[in-house]
């Protein structure tokens, strides 16, 4: 349906000419995760002594000698998998910021990259997609494979999976045993891996695809080198698994060859991020979460997606865990409540980067204080409930139109479902017609869910709201249901992490507090043996503020029209960055000693540009002049897309900029009226998945904590983890070409949208890579220059 | 600006540094043999406290040339390791002894070792291993105890003295530099593939084209292993307020010490010992009056150790805690625990005896008893989940490049070497296995004998046999090679039939040789992917079809697998190649 649709708009929008021979009809896309563009480019430039030829010598035949590269392609955002492949395949800002996210306000856990949940649930008909597609559509967020219609396309096994391929494990197993015994011993012998058997049987189908007409979208998920990459910095294990990609590669590139829509194929490699990766040093980790747990960092029971490894328990073994607490030994107030309370919530694969969510500051206070005796805690409790009361009310009137909507939505859609549709033919099922159905069941199952989470969340809402000085003082209501469990309610503002309640300090409604910031960025290590690696393992730790606090704070030509993102080195090495998303623009502002108060006043002092300030683009040669101003964010780009932490800022600005749902979504469709109200609601899902503040990880240091990862990591802005790889061959696609101008995430589905005429290109917020499209074609379809809609900063539908 | 391209310039740097220093550690050297082959042989240079660095051969490798300096033709075949002896009647009496956990007497190292594998016929010694398995359970264990326990202790430690020589071989060949000579990269994958695979009963019958993918898996998972355990140790260490030292091995981080500051002796505080595997060093008066191994290392205000002479650093008293095997599945591995030398024997004895008196004594053998089996797999599942150091085999290997390491490292201080390979050499718990300074006699003696042997002629007779075993059936009849077959086996092998080596046999080996070499390459070619141009040098691949062309003029049968592989080169190359694969097919079909 979608895709007829964008057909039609293609061709309305190209005109008859564009449509000639060099529009590509099919398109196969090699999705190979981490595989980073300085690697790659390393090994494609040198020889092989055997044979004189390229090490790689099948990418270096496809792509650089009969095809186009990208060299300067980078992930916008955070260089992690499941934000950056949101982008690489919807052609949106993500919505998605963390491999997993937790809901603030209902404790509900999104695991992106577990895979055996959703197997499982979709083999019993009850799951259609993998959560992050869930999300997507949520957020009214389509899949550029969502251009085609089901039968169209062929899709691996990944991250933003639709649907399952049954077929592919199911003949796994077979296709193993189907070798000769021999080849059976040999490899049982030698070692069986049956994640080897998966990925060789997704390529035989592929290459099987291939000879026949019908799929036009195919594309294969490679997960090799990243794994092999995370676990060990080993040179002839990463030319092994470099050596096999080239191999498929080749293989792939025969089967196009020969395959009837070979003409009319375009073919592309493409990865999601880099990897910091040493060949002469290992990354070493640091672990938040004993951080966390200690009493030094705040005695937290920590909650996370799955078991850290590190613990070698059965239990690690579950694939179906998503809900971790590990208590902390040293908890001040919360003793033997960890299961109840996790007061610090963080992602396990946290590479380079750790988003870290906290127990609203308030919510710690008013818990220990319905601990302590209630004739001096009662009236600071009533203090505290007072100073939200706004904020709660108004959350609480929005819920109450919205949750209404929400549930008349259900009921629609519940209409719509009907029965489940059986005794399929082959072709109604290979059409999708089952898949669809389990995918509406699926998405009213996630929104009964919804309602009753928010319905609890508003429940209590109104006990807060309702609560007088004397029945809590005479008991009546109790301290529990006060402080609801598994939740961590309202982000904390830059105060209350300034100033954050650990503990109670005598009876007299007083608190410890810890300054998260100087506290993350004081820690250093006494175990240095690395050379070249430092001693202080945070690099520095990002957040937001919200633009009514620190709009007051700053000069006329100096205010941005969305919140800012602070920036903390240390005391006196800071940075604001300050966005105008009307032009597109973006700001970085040296600072030092901000601070809030208890009445969200923000103050800070400026100062000039030094060595040390956070992303150093001073240091890689950037003027403080040029850096003290506005620019458009291509010409950010632009300038600093070659220095050590590239295109850092406009990452960063993309981490927590405001979330934008989509246009057309399944749960407003149709919902006529209520449609603002569910759109609304759609944006505070994601809203309340926000984290406190991400740290980031200085050079060679990680996070890790579900397993160790001394290989290499990726996650921070340092340009060998955001440099990716793009790459185009076939179908009107110039040989030879090598695309110096810089693009990042938001370019790889508008350029396929051009190259296939599938949808059209300029409804997606970043520009078509030009040069990757062969002239005349290029002619006809764009008028514009490279970046020219980025610094024009002309509508967007979307 | 390029950091990453920074970061390769350092790591190419570091290599070539890393070549010439290791040269001196290994060394590679060629030996003509008569009849037409060659011995590589594997040096490595030791350092003796009494008379310094000198070099001791470890391992060597035949490979039949068919005495020219054509690759093409050559085979690779005996492995020795020159540590490993034929035991004495005393160390095999000792052996059978169940219970005796110790090194007994002395091996004399007069003879030619044994070979660990052969290359060429890799599979000869399954089946004999194969009966003994047999015989060991449907003849000896039900003759009762002492029966049982005496044979399964002999062969249990036979094999594990094997397993020892394996591991060392490897240690051998996989030092950096070992390819820069002696043998092909190829060949030394395939060399340290069927080596590898010589621990495992039926790994002799793995087909070749397996040598690669089984030891690059195992580099892979034992740089994975390394680099886990070296953060986990280093994370622990942290944790505990202890100290970290990698030690390198062949430029890889191989072991760690932990260390302690003494001045925290005695202080209490809070100790975690999980993954650490040593008890609390805060509370232990024996680190209080420590008198053994100590440094003095510069600690800055923080507590980091800074080189010396730096602003603010003042000395502080190390004591080493314990040192770890990286290179071990799971888990780093104590080897040697300073406080408590007996504590890595006592406790691989106990395993020991916890296996030999349920097999030996209590006769719970595999399948016959499927409780026990069950009971113990589960038990070991539990106890690897939490990160048990099990396997036997792994361990075995982590000792065997410790002791490695302690006699060839040259850079680690002479004292602490000094301390580390006496607490070693109380480790032996084999009967078979040799102390280290004997060990070093042993291998000269034993290489002194193999050279001798080899310049005799006495390397001939088995060049010739596998000569034969290869045309054999080009030559003879069936019903013939079974006879002499069962001559051989009648008269325990004092009866071999040799063909004489002539110039047409020779002829002959070396085309089927030459054949095969070319074959492989071509299919190697066709397997890298649609089009051979792309991924190989075509003047290697015409070279390869002209001379198949040529070799098989004269065998119909190899003549249309040749025609077979030169169509299904041409139907995947360019223009030049064509034209070159039809010119050979023409010529193929001519000789028809
Ligand atoms: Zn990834
Ligand atoms: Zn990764």
């Amino acid at each position: 349906m979608s895709g007829s649709w964008g057909r039609l708009a293609a061709i309305a929008l190209l005109g008859a000419g564009a449509l000639g021979a060099a529009q590509a009809k099919r398109v196969v896309i090699v999705k190979v995760d981490g595989l980073g563009a300085s690697v790659l480019e390393h090994y494609l430039a040198a020889r092989n002594p055997a044979t004189g030829k390229s090490r790689l010598p099948w990418i270096d035949y496809v792509f650089v000698q009969n095809g186009a590269r990208v060299a300067n392609f980078y992930v916008r955002g955070i260089s992690l998998s499941v934000p950056s492949w949101s982008m690489l395949d919807s052609g949106r800002p993500p919505v998605i910021r963390g491999n997993a996210e937790f809901d603030r306000l209902t404790g509900r856990i999104y695991d992106y990259m577990n895979f055996f949940p959703f197997y499982f649930l979709n083999a019993r008909n009850s799951r259609a997609d993998m959560p992050g597609v869930e999300v997507l559509d949520e957020a009214g967020i389509p899949l550029f494979i969502d251009e085609y219609q089901p039968i169209e396309c062929l899709q691996a096994m990944e991250l933003f999976q639709r649907g399952v391929r049954w077929r592919t494990l199911k003949s796994t197993l077979p296709e193993k045993f189907s070798r000769t015994p021999r080849a059976l011993f040999d490899e049982w012998q030698i070692g069986f891996r049956v994640i080897d058997a998966v990925a060789e049987q997704q390529e035989r189908e592929l290459i099987a695809a291939l000879a026949q007409d019908r799929a036009l979208y195919l594309d294969l998920f490679v997960g090799d080198y990243d794994h092999t990459a995370h676990l060990t910095n080993d040179e002839p294990s990463i030319v092994r698994v470099l050596d096999k990609v080239d191999r498929l590669i080749g293989h792939i590139w025969g089967a196009i060859e020969q395959s009837p829509l070979g003409a009319q194929t375009v073919l592309a490699l493409v990865s999601d991020h880099g990897m910091n990766s040493d060949p002469s040093a290992y990354s070493q980790g640091y672990n938040l979460l004993n951080f966390f747990g200690s009493a030094a960092g705040g005695g937290h029971h920590v909650l996370t997606n799955r078991h850290p490894e590190a613990d070698y328990k059965l239990r690690g073994l579950d694939p179906f865990v998503s809900r971790v607490v590990t208590p902390s030994k040293e908890s001040f107030y919360l003793r033997d409540e960890a299961d109840e309370y996790p007061t610090a919530w963080m992602d396990l694969d946290g590479n380079e980067r750790a988003s870290i969510y906290l127990r609203n500051s308030d919510i710690n206070a008013m818990h220990i204080l319905a601990k302590q005796p209630r004739a001096v805690a009662v009236p600071e409790l009533v203090r505290i409930i007072d100073a939200h009361r706004r904020d709660w009310r108004r959350t609480a009137a929005e819920l109450d139109d919205e949750l209404p909507a929400l549930e008349r939505a259900v009921a629609r859609k519940r209409l719509a479902l009907g029965p489940q549709p059986k005794h399929l033919t082959r072709a109604q099922y290979a059409a999708g017609v089952l898949d669809g159905w389990v995918r509406l069941k699926a998405f009213i199952e996630l929104c009964e869910r919804h309602y009753r989470d928010y319905r609890e969340y508003r429940r209590w809402l109104g006990v807060v709201l309702e609560a007088r000085e004397g029945d809590i003082a005479s008991g009546r209501l109790k301290a529990d249901a006060l402080i609801p469990k598994g939740v961590s309610l309202d982000r904390n503002s830059v105060y209350q992490l300034q100033n954050y309640v650990v503990n109670a300090a005598g009876p007299q409604g007083r608190f410890e507090r810890l300054n998260y910031f100087d506290l993350l960025a004081g820690i250093r290590v006494r175990n240095n043996v690395q050379r070249g690696v430092s001693s202080k393992p945070v690099d520095f730790i990002a957040t937001e503020i919200a633009l009514a606090a620190i709009a007051p704070a700053l000069a006329a030509d100096e205010r941005p029209d969305c919140d800012a993102v602070w920036l903390y080195g240390s005391r006196d090495r800071q940075a604001l960055i300050l966005s105008r998303r009307n032009s597109r623009a973006l700001r970085y502002l040296p600072v030092r000693n901000l601070r809030q108060d208890a009445a969200g006043r923000i103050e800070f002092e400026r100062m000039e540009f030094v060595p040390g300030l956070p992303l150093g683009y001073l240091e890689d040669g950037a003027s403080a002049d040029w850096l003290g101003r506005w620019h458009k964010e291509a010409e950010w780009l632009q300038k600093v897309h070659r220095m050590r932490y590239s295109n850092g800022i406009i990452g960063l600005a993309q981490q927590f900029a405001p979330f934008e749902i989509g246009e057309k979504g399944e749960l407003w469709e149709g919902a006529g009226a209520d449609t603002p109200l569910l759109r609304r609601f759609a944006e505070r899902l994601r809203d309340t998945t926000s984290a406190d503040f991400m740290v980031a990880a200085n050079d060679q240091w990680n996070f890790n904590v579900r397993s160790f990862n001394p290989g290499g990591n990726h996650g921070s802005f340092l340009r060998i983890s955001t440099h990716s790889t793009l790459m185009f061959a076939g179908a009107g696609i110039p040989k030879g070409e090598v695309v110096e101008t810089p693009y990042d995430s938001l370019s790889f589905v508008p350029t396929l949208a051009a190259l296939t005429g599938l949808g059209n290109p300029q409804s997606y917020p970043g520009p078509v890579i030009e040069a990757v499209i062969s002239s005349p074609q290029r002619r006809d379809a764009h008028g514009s220059q490279d970046c020219g809609r980025l610094s024009s900063g002309t509508a967007q539908p979307f | 600006m390029e950091f990453w391209g920074q970061k390769w310039m350092y790591k190419l740097c570091v290599c070539l540094l890393g070549l010439v220093s290791q040269a001196a550690d290994v060394r590679v050297e060629r030996t003509e043999v008569p009849g037409g082959g060659e011995l590589v042989t594997y040096f490595r240079t030791v350092m003796d406290p009494a008379s310094g660095a000198s070099e001791v051969p470890l391992v060597s490798i035949l490979r039949d040339t068919m005495g020219d300096a054509n690759p093409e033709n050559d085979q690779l075949r005996n492995v020795w390791a020159f540590t490993y002896t034929r035991p004495s009647v005393f160390k095999r009496l000792a052996a059978s002894v169940p219970f005796l956990y110790e090194r007994m007497g002395r091996s004399s190292g007069n003879g030619a070792p044994p070979p660990i594998v052969d290359i060429a016929a890799a599979g000869k010694g399954t089946i004999p291993r194969l009966a003994s398995n047999l015989a060991q359970t449907n003849a000896f264990d039900p003759l009762g105890m002492p029966y049982r326990a005496t044979t399964r202790a002999y062969r249990s430690r036979a094999a594990e003295y094997r397993t020892m020589q394996i591991w060392r071989t490897l240690d051998v060949l996989s030092t950096d530099g070992a390819d820069s000579h002696g043998l092909t990269e190829s060949e030394l994958t395939e060399v340290r593939g069927r080596v590898l695979l010589a621990r495992r009963l039926f790994g002799g019958w793995v087909r070749s084209r397996y040598m690669a993918p089984a030891w690059n898996r195992f580099e892979t998972a034992s740089t994975e292993d390394r680099g886990r355990n070296w953060e986990m140790l280093r994370q622990r260490a942290e944790e505990n307020r202890l100290y970290f030292q990698p030690l390198d091995r062949n430029g890889r981080p191989a072991f760690a010490i932990v260390w302690f500051d003494r001045a925290l002796a005695g202080s209490g505080g809070r100790f975690d010992s999980k993954f650490l595997d040593i008890s609390d060093p805060f509370r232990d008066p024996r680190l209080e009056r420590w008198t053994e191994y100590s440094e003095t290392w510069q600690l800055d205000g923080s507590g980091s150790p800074v080189s010396p002479g730096t602003d603010g650093a003042s000395p502080a008293e190390m004591i080493p805690l314990a040192l770890y095997a990286l290179d071990h599945p799971k888990v780093p591995l104590v080897l040697i625990d300073f406080r408590d030398p007996g504590k890595p024997w006592r406790r691989e004895a106990a395993k020991r005896a916890a296996d030999d008196i349920a097999t030996g004594v209590l006769g719970w053998t595999g399948y016959g008893n499927l409780s026990y089996l069950a009971a113990k797999t589960s038990w070991s599942f539990v106890h690897r989940r939490h990160g048990g150091a099990l396997d036997r085999s792994a361990r075995l290997r982590a000792y065997v490049q410790l002791r490695q390491t302690l006699i060839s490292d040259t850079h680690m201080d002479a004292a602490l070497r000094r301390d580390l390979s006496a607490r070693l050499e109380r480790f032996g718990l084999n009967p078979f296995d040799n102390a280290s300074h004997a060990e070093q006699d042993i291998a000269r003696r034993q290489y002194q004998a193999l050279i001798a042997k080899a310049r005799a002629g006495g390397l001939a007779a088995s060049l010739a046999d596998q000569r034969n075993r290869e045309v054999g059936p080009l030559v003879h009849r069936p019903s013939v090679r079974l006879a002499r077959k069962v001559a051989t086996a009648v008269t325990l092998g004092a009866y071999r039939h040799r063909d004489p080596q002539t110039t047409e046999l020779l002829a002959l080996v070396d085309r089927r040789r030459r054949v095969h070499w070319h074959m492989r390459y071509l299919e190697g070619v066709l397997a890298a992917g649609p089009r051979p141009e792309v991924v190989a040098d075509m003047r290697a691949v015409r070279h390869s079809m002209d001379e198949l062309t040529a070799l098989s003029a004269e065998n119909t049968e190899l003549r249309n697998e040749v025609a077979q592989l030169v169509s299904a080169i041409m139907a995947r190359s360019d223009e030049a190649t064509r034209a070159e694969c039809r010119r050979c097919l023409s010529r193929l079909a001519d000789v028809r």
